[in-house]
């Protein structure tokens, strides 16, 4: 019966279709946490309360929060000031794409905690050890994007461009951008979620401060309603990431 | 007058290709000349079309002339989809202006010039293309059969519009049609190419 909705409903009965799945989430979680001791499964009210609390307190933002998307941005930052050159060369060079091959395999093969362990111990374990794990991790993600969105570039358009002798500027918003879109748009999204998570990790393995520090010193004092609070926190984050970057992206597509 | 191509013993062979598509060609083409090239479907007309913009070097033989300034109808229109007529049209002439205006009017495109260039049709597309060829006021325009898709009446007045500016501003016109009913200069000279 889908056809019978009207389409200006279809988002709103989406939305509510969405509540409806979180507040059965929120009712089993309560129910569960009246099983278990609040060190285990803290009830929704309890992770409510710390949430407000770690929002509220300015040392976790100046100290956890900001350094951590910070790091997650430079890494990324880096990963595509480095990733995207040699996607380039690459897609113009069929032998520099073979070459770099064996490297990008081992870059994406490794588990991410492997990288970060072998960061840990290779790099003072500090901040820029963050960003460099981060950069290792996603520096094949665009090198690949690039070099699939500028063979997307659709050759028929590129030779008009060569014919009627389009200034590069032109050809590049209007023939090469849109395709390189196409691959870069989905990349970074994923990127960005991937970057925070990674930066968090690294930083919850080496004890630098940061979000990821947060966490385990939450779990360590068995403060679980606080660690519920960071997770929520985090969760928020990447919807909100994703979220400006879907906007993005259909704002850029026709 | 000025010459404005010029191929001396020219030969063109893809690559994989037993044969050649062109051989010993030797062609000159003179400002305001006009040219029809004929022959059977994969005799190399579009391979020499392609030759004159620029767009294939032969693989023996020399160029002496290329075309500075090139109108171009491929046999697609090659729009970019997401931009709007006039968008497509300002792209290769910044400031065409009343000659655009003009132009689209004449072709009967007047409705049509704010829309995204992926929602015209077929025939609606191929004039917006043979505007843009013109619009950049080119040395000579090169027509690969791109007006397949407009009804007599349309294709009456996308001819007269190439008449007309080819008659003011002396352009060359080297022009692909199966149909010898849809030449823009049927009494012109021919070239035949293949067997
Ligand atoms: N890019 C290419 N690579 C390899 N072979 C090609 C290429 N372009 C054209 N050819 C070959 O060159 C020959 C001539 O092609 P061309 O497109 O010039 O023919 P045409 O005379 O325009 O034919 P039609 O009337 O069907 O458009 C054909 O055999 C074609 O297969
Ligand atoms: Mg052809």
């Amino acid at each position: 019966m889908q056809h019978a909705i009207p389409p200006m409903m279809r988002p709103m009965i989406r939305m509510a279709a969405f509540g409806a799945g979180l507040a059965g989430l929120v009712a089993l979680w309560a129910f569960a946490a009246q099983q278990n001791l609040p060190a285990i499964l803290p009830g929704p009210l309890a992770v409510a309360r710390a949430l407000l609390d770690l929002v509220q307190d300015a040392a976790f933002w100046r100290d956890a929060l900001l350094p951590s998307l910070g790091r997650a941005a430079a890494g990324l930052g880096l990963a595509k000031a480095l990733g995207a050159p040699l996607g380039l060369v690459g897609w113009h060079l069929p032998l520099v794409s073979a070459c770099l091959a064996p490297a990008r395999l081992i870059l994406m093969g490794v588990p991410a905690p492997v990288l970060a362990i072998l960061c840990i111990l290779w790099f003072d374990g500090g901040p820029i050890t963050i960003v460099l794990c981060v950069c290792a991790l996603l520096l094949p993600v665009f090198q690949i994007a690039v070099a699939e969105g500028l063979s997307a570039i659709d050759p028929q358009l590129a030779e008009m461009a060569r014919v009627f002798r389009l200034p590069l500027r032109r050809c590049l918003r209007w023939i090469i951008w849109p395709a390189l879109w196409t691959a870069l748009g989905p990349a970074l999204r994923v990127a960005m979620a991937n970057a925070l998570r990674v930066s968090l990790l690294t930083e919850l393995l080496s004890g630098t401060p940061g979000l990821g520090a947060e966490v385990q010193a939450a779990q360590s004092w068995l403060q679980t309603d606080r660690l519920f609070a960071l997770v929520l926190v985090i969760l928020a984050l990447i919807g909100l990431i994703e979220a400006a970057l879907s906007a993005i992206a259909g704002r850029r597509r026709p | 007058m000025s010459v404005l191509f010029h191929a001396d013993r020219v030969a063109l062979q893809y690559r994989g290709r037993s044969a050649p598509t062109l051989l010993d060609l030797t062609l000159m083409i003179r400002q305001g000349e006009t040219l029809r090239l004929d022959g059977p479907s994969g005799a190399g007309k579009t391979s020499l079309l392609r030759l004159i913009a620029g767009l294939e070097r032969p693989t023996s033989g020399r160029l002496h002339h290329l075309p500075q300034r090139i109108g171009m109808c491929f046999a697609e229109a090659r729009l970019i989809p997401q931009l709007s007529v006039t968008g497509n049209l300002q792209l290769v002439a910044p400031r065409a202006g009343a000659m655009m205006e003009d132009m689209l009017q004449a072709l009967g495109l007047g409705d049509v010039q704010g829309s995204p260039a992926q929602s015209l049709s077929k025939g609606q597309a191929q004039r917006v293309a043979l505007i843009r060829a013109l619009l950049v006021r080119p040395d000579i325009l090169l027509l690969d059969e791109g007006f397949g898709g407009l009804d007599p009446r349309t294709w009456q007045l996308a001819r007269d519009l190439i008449r007309k500016h080819h008659n003011q501003t002396g352009f060359a016109v080297v022009e692909i049609s199966h149909d010898p009913a849809r030449l823009v200069v049927p009494d012109g000279p021919c070239l035949r190419l293949g067997p």
